[in-house]
């Protein structure tokens, strides 16, 4: 179920309220900005889910005994998969190849101790994937994943979203319409930047876990406490390393 | 993936203070249509090359006694490489170079064998190197990224971006920052600082997509 309380006209004008004066931009371009804080919303916090459908040998589905299954655009990337009722467990193509040579050729039918239905399953590509062994025919695979986002077109257009998150969603916009009037008001509305990162790290410890995160929050102090070269030292004056030969030389 | 490349070129020239018509025109001077469809076509690239994120699966047919097998001509980078001698069992080759197989496999060029590692920063561009040299016909299951589809004007419209609709701020920011680091006129150092802050974000986060773990 969407919500349907918060129109793209409604983000308009509260955007344009965040403003001191007759916004400098136009409703095209505030509606961009909102569609480009949705989209990275979704990138770092997976907050639209959907469930793909992939019947054996229909029409978008898998092609049966093939490994390789391919995926619509609709799903912009998968969580974990099932066949029928049962979860399969991720793995990876190196912890495949490694471990189950024959997985190319494996299908649900091939007997000895490959099972009869899939088992693992590992991610090849954003719109690929492969089970093991390789579904056969007659079943469905099901993909949950996050989805592409929803991008708002017309005024009456509703956010599917709820109202808690769309002050961080209408700072990042306001950030990003900055971007056009220089490096000052760009550094002005930094914080809002922050703000959105940090709310989206709420909902994903791995952004909040990432390097860009981290320098983008200015809190990458890291650099400035581990010395990267080891200094030798002469005297009361701490040489670095790099200038060892010169100090031999001269010795 | 539903963005196309002039929905991209049109928020480069707001951002620029460019009138918007999809990057047809850019009245300032500093910048050309073309040129910014270049920039944008070598970004996309970039970003496909980066987060490794379109990865196709090729095989290609190696002749015994083949070193140097040639690869697909719309290769970028490599992400797996198996060797299939057609018994229905594949080999995972690991990425080496020529001076680790010359300490570890000393006769890897004067003794065919069954290939156990690949190189492909040691030889001609488009080509990969196997060690030892295949002493039996094979088939390379190349892992890799291909150049994503050139940006422009296609029968039916324009070109749609390859990458996904979450990553296509990356890409504005990667054009933004091209732009503004050009030297002259339209040189702006700090924005293009910030862009390319962005950018990276943007390469980041395209590698934790992959993993799919949220």
């Amino acid at each position: 179920m969407s919500y349907v309380t918060t129109t793209l006209a409604d983000l308009q004008a509260r955007l344009a309220e965040r403003y001191d004066s007759s916004p400098y931009w136009t409703a095209d371009q505030a509606r961009r900005a909102i569609n480009e804080a949705l989209r990275l919303w979704n990138a770092y916090t997976g907050f639209w889910r959907t469930r793909v459908t992939l019947v054996g040998g229909g029409v978008g589905g898998y092609v049966p005994d093939d490994p390789f299954v391919p995926l619509a655009g609709t799903l912009a990337y998968k969580t974990t998969v099932e066949y029928l009722t049962t979860p399969l467990l991720p793995t990876s193509l190196m912890e495949m190849s490694l471990l189950k040579p024959t997985w190319m050729s494996d299908t649900c039918a091939t007997g000895g101790s490959v099972p009869t239905l899939p088992v693992y399953w590992f991610p090849i590509s954003l719109n690929q994937f492969c089970t093991w062994p390789a579904p056969p025919a007659g079943g469905t695979l099901y993909v949950n994943g996050i989805r592409a986002t929803p991008t708002l077109v017309n005024a009456g257009d509703f956010l599917n979203l709820g109202d808690e998150e769309h002050d961080v969603i209408l700072g990042y916009a306001l950030h990003r319409l900055s971007l056009s009037q220089g490096a000052t008001a760009l550094n002005q509305t930094k914080p809002l930047f922050q703000a959105f990162l940090k709310a989206a790290a709420l909902r994903n410890s791995l952004i909040a876990a990432s390097s860009f995160y981290r320098r983008a929050m200015g809190i990458d102090q890291t650099r400035r406490m581990v010395f990267l070269r080891k200094p030798t030292k002469r005297g009361e004056i701490l040489i670095p390393v790099e200038s060892r030969v010169s100090d031999t030389e001269g010795a | 993936m539903a963005i196309p490349y002039t929905d991209l070129l049109s928020e480069v020239q707001l951002a620029l203070l460019e009138p918007d018509d999809a990057g047809a025109t850019w009245p300032s001077g500093l910048w050309t249509a073309t040129e910014v469809l270049a920039v944008a076509n070598q970004r996309q690239r970039r970003l496909v090359r980066d987060t490794l994120l379109f990865t196709s699966h090729e095989p290609v047919v190696v002749p015994a006694g083949t070193r140097r097998p040639s690869l697909p001509a719309d290769w970028i980078a490599t992400v797996a490489v198996l060797w299939d001698d057609g018994s229905g069992s594949v080999k995972w080759l690991q990425r080496s170079s020529e001076f680790e197989a010359n300490l570890g496999l000393p006769t890897w060029i004067s003794t065919p064998g069954v290939p156990q590692v690949y190189s492909d920063s040691d030889p001609d561009t488009l080509e990969i190197e196997l060690m030892p040299v295949p002493i039996a016909d094979g088939t390379l299951q190349m892992f890799a990224v291909e150049q994503p589809a050139v940006l422009e004007d296609v029968g039916l419209g324009p070109e749609l971006l390859t990458v996904p609709d979450e990553l296509a701020p990356g890409l504005f920011y990667g054009i933004l920052e091209d732009l503004l680091s050009k030297m002259g006129r339209s040189a702006n150092p700090e924005i293009a600082a910030y862009c390319h802050q962005r950018w990276e974000e943007t390469v980041e986060l395209g590698r934790l997509m992959l993993a799919g773990v949220y």
